[in-house]
């Protein structure tokens, strides 16, 4: 029975380097970090039966060998190494009862049960107290200094539970005697937040570790750890162990990142993991279970880049555990220990022969697939960046096109705008000149005019004169019939020339007109437009002002207004203020048209 | 509760022995066992005092301390203190933690704001 379970040990070491080895190959296939999980736990638990079989395949062979075995035919090692298989084989089913093949084979090894009974049994001792302090001082933490957190926070939990179909209630606290964010417990989950996390996070960021935490607790991870351990505990001496031990562990923050990425925002996520890296030192060890935090955020925010293997901690163990398991053998078979079946290493070198060829093969393949999935690697992230630098620059063309497209329109509205302006300045000049020509024939025609009546009137006088004159005699008929010719003949000519004088303004007027477009009262002015103002009362004041270019005019002891932009009733209102300000005539009725030249 | 260093924890050991002391009494009674000055052991006891661990009583001349923990519950602490120790790493390895690795260093704090931010730059250019 003892000699029973030294031999599984044994045999475990070659054992748990095949599945190990088994397990990263499977890994590699996928990338999915859900698919490796479930592999490495398969592989653990390959692991943890694989003695067991071999206990009771060895208990069951040694049982079926009543009495002891009858020693073969001894043939040193090194002859019969390139026999045949099978007769070797034949001559062990010979001498053994009932014995099967690879049971003989197993028990083929001569170990010194007593050493490593007692190794292994001080190993998982040591091993247990551990776990069961750290148990301790898990349950201390669950049950100690917690308070419950905020009701807000609560909901937010609850609700994020129910996102992820998470069963049962999950209690979330905070405790001053964690450092970072944690989930314990399998019946009764909780999550315990670091004060600082709760101060530090913004809502969503705790949303998304929550959804992290609610993952391990929708996964059962909590209850899988402890198994794993278990595992850890009992075949701690294997390397194979702790190497897939620490890949699980890995694959599980992945899964459960993933989950959380779901949930919320990936840049969200990811800076609340940074946030909480930049924490002081914990009173609390961090595990190194995880894998860095770097390798986290990087396959989560560069998928392109990430290398899909596992580490390949494998194939330098490999080697190391063939030498092991075919060097241990012959190193105890010289010793005289109590051999279960005194069978030579004969058998042994079959299991070597063929494990031997099996495992080249396996290392090329697993070579080849690592170079494939390099180069699909490469080439997609090749392919991409040249999708990005097109995509760049059709961006930068199109913004070109559209720059020089909206240059062009400006230029062309430009030039326009620059013509239309010529052209009403040259209308407006010539406007002005025959404005200014019929204004200056009237003025002539008015002062005309009125010369010509002072002429009549003070030859009225004289003909008056005359008449009184005549009839005192003094004056003959003759002066007094040329005085009245002379009369007539200016009053004629004032005819005239008061005909002349209506006919100008008419066409004065027609001229304004013709060329003129009223303004009604709320356009606004703009310089070269006519302003027509009158002041009742004062008809000798200048009528007609035009707007200079400044957009002022100049009203006679009022100065220069400045009218433009404003309305006629504007400027209307302006002057009689004015006029009242300077104390020139209190509510003044003034008049004001505009007119533009058309 | 602060953990008491070696010599405060002398300290403390003399005042739950004697009760409450003079800093004379409790430096007398030090001196058999260790070298310090009187000067050390003054300084200590008032940073004990100012730490908490002790009491000050000033109302007669010379300052009367006393232990303000009792020997109970700092044993406990201290026991609870050295299981922390001794277990932490394998209680980390059985919790589940939102950041279980090693604390991360200032370069790879840096690497990892590099890789948000170009993150961030990425993803702004997709969206628009």
């Amino acid at each position: 029975m003892k000699e029973a379970l030294a031999l599984a040990l044994v045999h475990f070491v070659w054992q748990g380097a095949l599945l190990a080895m088994a397990g990263a190959v499977l890994m590699r296939v996928t990338r999915a970090p859900t698919v490796r999980y479930a592999i490495g736990i398969a592989t653990m638990l390959a692991m943890l039966l694989a003695p067991v079989t071999t206990f009771l395949a060895i208990r069951s062979a040694s049982d079926a060998t009543l009495g002891p075995p009858q020693p073969a035919t001894f043939t040193p090692a090194h002859a019969v190494a390139e026999g045949d298989l099978r007769t070797r084989t034949s001559i062990r089913a010979v001498s053994a009862r009932d014995a099967t093949p690879s049971a003989s084979a197993l028990t083929a090894v001569i170990v010194p049960t007593a050493w490593i009974l007692n190794i292994w049994g001080m190993g998982v001792l040591v091993l247990s107290l551990r776990f069961v302090g750290g148990w301790a001082v898990t349950r201390r933490l669950a049950s100690g200094t917690l308070i419950p957190v905020a009701e807000e926070l609560q909901a937010l939990a609850a609700e994020v539970a129910e996102r992820l179909n998470v069963r049962g209630a999950v209690r979330v606290c905070e405790s001053a005697s964690v450092a970072v964010p944690m989930m314990l417990g399998c019946l009764r989950p909780v999550i315990i937040l670091p004060p600082a996390a709760l101060v530090m996070l913004s809502a969503a960021q705790l949303e998304a570790l929550l959804a992290h935490e609610l993952a391990h607790i929708r996964r059962h991870d909590y209850l899988v750890n402890l198994l794993q351990t278990g595992v850890e505990t009992l075949c701690f001496y294997h390397p194979a162990v702790w190497w897939i031990s620490r890949e699980v562990r890995q694959h599980r923050e992945h899964c459960c990142d993933d989950i959380a990425v779901g949930v919320c925002d990936r840049l969200t996520y990811v800076t609340a993991l940074s946030s909480l890296a930049s924490l002081a030192t914990p009173q609390f060890a961090l595990s190194a279970a995880g894998g860095s935090l770097r390798d986290r955020v990087r396959r989560l925010i560069e998928p392109t880049t990430h290398s899909a293997s596992p580490k390949g901690a494998w194939i330098a163990m490999l080697p190391i555990l063939l030498v092991i398991s075919f060097v241990a053998p012959h190193a105890w078979g010289t010793q005289s220990a109590t051999p279960l079946g005194a069978q030579p290493v004969i058998e042994m070198d079959q299991a070597r022969s063929t494990v031997a060829p099996t495992a080249p093969v396996e290392v090329s393949v697993a070579e080849e697939a690592v170079q494939a999935t390099r180069a699909t690697t490469a080439r997609e992230a090749v392919r991409q960046r040249q999708l990005e630098r097109t995509r760049a620059e059709a961006e930068r063309a199109v913004e070109a096109r559209a720059a020089t497209s909206q240059e062009r329109t400006r230029e062309v509205r430009r030039e326009v705008d620059r013509a239309l302006a010529a052209e009403r300045a040259a209308r407006a000049a010539g406007t002005r000149n025959a404005m200014e020509q019929s204004e200056a024939r009237r003025a002539l025609g008015e002062s005309d005019l009125a010369l010509l009546e002072s002429r009549m009137r003070l030859e009225e006088l004289g003909l008056a004169r005359r008449k009184e004159l005549a009839d005192k005699g003094l004056a003959t008929r003759q002066t007094l019939l040329e005085s009245e010719a002379q009369l007539n003949h200016t009053r004629r000519e004032v005819e005239h020339a008061r005909i002349q004088h209506e006919l100008a303004t008419h066409e004065r007027l027609a001229t304004t007109h013709r060329n003129f477009s009223e303004l009604d009262s709320t356009d606004m002015l703009e310089a070269q437009d006519r302003l027509t103002i009158s002041i009742d009362g004062e008809p000798d004041l200048p009528t007609m002002f035009t707007v200079r270019d400044d957009g002022s005019i100049r009203f006679p002891f009022l100065g220069s207004i400045r009218v433009q932009g404003s309305t006629a009733s504007q400027v209307q209102s302006a002057i009689r203020k004015l006029l009242s300000d300077k104390g020139l005539a209190r509510n003044a009725v003034v008049s004001v048209s505009a007119s533009r030249i058309r | 509760m602060l953990r008491p260093t070696d010599a405060e924890l002398a300290i403390l050991h003399v005042l739950w022995d004697r009760g409450p002391s003079t800093v004379r009494q409790v430096f007398e009674t030090l001196a058999d066992a260790r070298e310090t000055g009187y000067t050390t052991t003054l300084k200590l006891m008032q940073i004990m005092s100012e730490k908490g661990l002790v009491r000050r009583d000033e109302s007669a001349r010379t300052h009367v301390y006393a232990a303000s923990v009792s020997r109970d519950k700092t044993q406990q602490h201290l026991v609870r203190d050295l299981l922390d120790r001794a277990f932490g790493g394998s209680a980390a390895s059985l919790v589940m933690q939102a950041l279980s690795s090693h604390p991360t260093s200032a370069e790879e704090r840096r690497e990892i704001e590099q890789l948000i931010a170009e993150y961030k730059g990425r993803s702004k250019g997709k969206a628009r």
